[in-house]
């Protein structure tokens, strides 16, 4: 099969299930960050009459975490999934970790390639968590 | 000069690393009750590791993709879910069986209960988890384990009849008063015990560890084409160590300590101490590797930072996964439940699970985005497609033999 | 919205004949996130009978093997449609209905 990307230069295709959901989020410093677990587009509404082609969403983010990950699972599991993650946020707020489309500076074969270091993105709680109540308080963590 | 010394020492690894409480138990009581008529389960089932290692190790070191990574990215985030609960599930059945196989030995050596030994062993092996450097880690008992050599000497001081061996290898049969379901399972133990799923994400994730990069393909392949087949033999020179000291007794191997019978016979109380130094080093490498492996593969999946090659600090959810399969294996081996049991229960449950692990490996090594020219080449994608069928019917077959032998009994 | 708010979706055609699910989404952008100022626009859903070909990665990408498999995957995949987005009249939870027909949809990907 040819390839529409090589034909039309300018352009380049993609698709979320096989190039992008699943994928490695990977820090500028080369630390995992985590992975897609969803995607978020702008709020667009389906073309009416003659708007066609105006309204296509946009990508605005890469969502991650316990609260993008539930409703991927579904079911009555994702359920209960999202629900221990809105439990480990403090703030109870719903909303899952966004890592707006402007920091993605690559995709490659790794994965997703952020242009920031993985200790400023949001979705380290668990990862604080686990450091600072167990790793941290045994000898030799490097802490 | 260094380079052929690392070459060696990764390969010595690789037949020490092979080598674990599985392939002892499953050689033992396999060589004790059927003689030489299953050698054919374990030539399969190392060919079968071969292939799949050396793919693991290549995806890993060209395309950057440890086993798991793959499993998410390919089989999406429901298939995987279940297989990372089911691969984790295992292998704390098989962590829980290489602590009980260390302690079986210490048993042996000082006469001490080996439960008085397990939280030890568990405690002194997540301790090398925590502190001990990976190249350490795997090194050091790899080579340790070569001590298992010790078999094959063995086999050419005892009264082995080779020919018999030979006929019964290439002409396979099952021994008057054994059923066709009892052969069978022990037949899929074999295979399961040289295909333990933990052993190629092991595998692919150390290559992460050693910081393996395409040019490091040419060391990976000595490691798995040279390092695996070696292993294999080691497994078939401890089988046909038992043909003709254990099978004419008809003891029936229950015990760590009768697979080492045979050493003792053909070379006395030293032939003993360096089998249990084998059996020590391989066991207790692989409940390390075990470990670290499901720490692995939970980390990889959730995309958490991961490895040895970080502070425990900055891969604290790795650590923490580590530090707890440690603990819930012990706990289960301390039920006081028999370890050759559930040795012999996680191979060959491991023997059905074997095809979740591997299918995303041979479809990576397949996509050219990742590994460009390096993908698999005829004779891989031949040899890999016909092990999967393999191990497809294995792990149909797995269940009802487990249920109708009622585990080999 | 979400992706997981379409993937999975049951797609109907105008004349409410049962398209399949969508199982994956088109992406284009213009040029590569190394290029700065990246957007990416979802242009098109992927929707037909069985994801797995999709999942696997022998929808678009470049696989050398194993044979059963890529000619296998490969029939799946042209088995499916792509809808394009404009195409969407009306977005309900688990559920698309589309403005154009089945034979429509096929001979706009010919």
């Amino acid at each position: 099969m040819t390839r529409k990307a090589a034909t039309r230069k300018a352009t380049s295709l993609m698709w979320a299930n096989e190039g992008l959901l699943d994928r490695l989020l990977i820090g500028i410093d080369g630390e995992d960050v985590g992975m897609v677990d969803n995607l978020e587009f702008s709020d667009a509404t389906p073309a009416s009459g003659a708007a066609s082609g105006a309204a296509e969403p946009e990508l605005t983010a890469l969502l991650c975490g316990p609260l993008a990950f539930g409703p991927r699972l579904g079911g009555r599991i994702g359920t209960w999934w999202t629900a221990i993650g809105r439990r480990l946020r403090p703030d109870g707020d719903p909303a899952p970790n966004r890592i707006p489309i402007q920091l993605v500076r690559r995709i490659s074969h790794r994965g997703v390639e952020l242009a920031v270091p993985a200790t400023e993105l949001p979705n380290r709680r668990v990862f604080d968590w686990a450091r600072s109540r167990v790793v941290d308080k045994i000898p030799g963590s490097g802490a | 000069m260094k380079k052929f010394l690392q070459l060696g020492l990764g390969v010595v690894t690789a037949v020490g690393g092979f080598v674990d409480i599985g392939n002892l138990v499953t050689s033992g009581i396999t060589g004790a009750r059927f003689g030489a008529s299953l050698t054919w389960a374990i030539i399969i089932g190392t060919i079968g590791m071969t292939v799949y290692a050396e793919m693991a190790g290549r995806v890993s070191a060209v395309g950057g993709r440890t086993v798991f990574h793959a499993v998410r990215e390919r089989l999406g985030v429901r298939t995987a879910l279940v297989n990372m609960i089911a691969s984790g599930l295992l292998n704390l059945l098989t962590l829980a069986a290489e602590l009980g196989g260390v302690a079986l030995v210490l048993q042996l050596v000082t006469g001490v209960n080996y439960l008085i030994w397990v939280p030890i062993v568990a405690a002194v092996m997540w301790l090398a988890i925590w502190r001990l450097p990976f190249t350490w880690l795997e090194n050091l008992f790899g080579v340790l384990g070569l001590a298992l050599i010790v078999f094959v000497v063995a086999l050419f001081k005892l009264p082995t009849d080779w020919h018999g061996l030979w006929q019964q290898t290439w002409h396979p049969r099952v021994p008057n008063g054994e059923g066709h379901p009892t052969y069978f399972f022990y037949a899929v133990s074999l295979f399961g015990a040289c295909l333990v799923p933990y052993q190629v994400v092991f595998f692919s994730s150390g290559g992460r560890e050693e910081k393996w990069s395409p040019g490091s393909v040419t060391e990976m392949r000595m490691n798995s084409l040279i390092g695996f087949p070696l292993g294999g033999l080691l497994s078939i020179a401890i089988m046909f160590a038992a043909v003709p000291v254990l099978q004419p007794r008809g003891v029936d191997v229950a015990h760590l300590g009768q697979v080492a019978l045979p050493v003792t016979q053909a070379l006395g109380v030293t032939g003993l101490a360096i089998a249990l130094l084998g059996f020590f080093a391989a066991t207790f490498a692989a409940g390390a590797e075990c470990a670290l492996s499901t720490g692995y593969l939970i980390s990889q999946y959730f995309g958490w930072p991961w490895g040895k090659m970080h502070r425990p600090a900055a891969a604290p959810q790795f650590h923490l996964v580590c530090l707890a399969a440690v603990i819930a294996a012990t706990g289960f081996i301390l039920t006081t439940i028999d370890p050759v049991t559930v040795t012999l229960v996680s191979v060959v449950l491991g023997a059905a699970a074997v095809p979740l692990t591997y299918f995303p490996v041979l479809i990576v090594a397949n996509d050219r985005d990742y590994m460009g020219d390096r993908v698999n080449r005829r004779l891989s994608n031949t040899l890999g497609t016909l092990f999967l069928v393999v191990m497809l019917v294995t792990s149909l077959a797995t269940l009802p033999l487990l249920f109708i032998t009622k585990a080999g009994l | 919205m979400k992706a997981t708010d379409l993937i999975g979706c049951a797609v109907y055609a105008a004349d409410g004949e049962e398209l399949g699910h969508v199982h994956d989404l088109r992406l284009e952008s213009d040029g590569k996130p190394e290029d700065g100022d990246w957007r990416c626009r979802l242009t098109g859903l992927v929707c037909g009978s069985s994801a797995i070909g999709h999942r696997l990665g022998y929808g678009t990408g470049d696989m050398a093997g194993p044979w059963p498999l890529t000619s296998l995957l490969a029939r799946w995949r042209r088995r499916s449609l792509t809808v394009p987005w404009r195409d969407v009249d009306e977005l309900q939870p688990g559920r698309i209905t589309l403005r154009t027909s089945r034979r429509q949809l096929e001979q706009m990907q010919r």
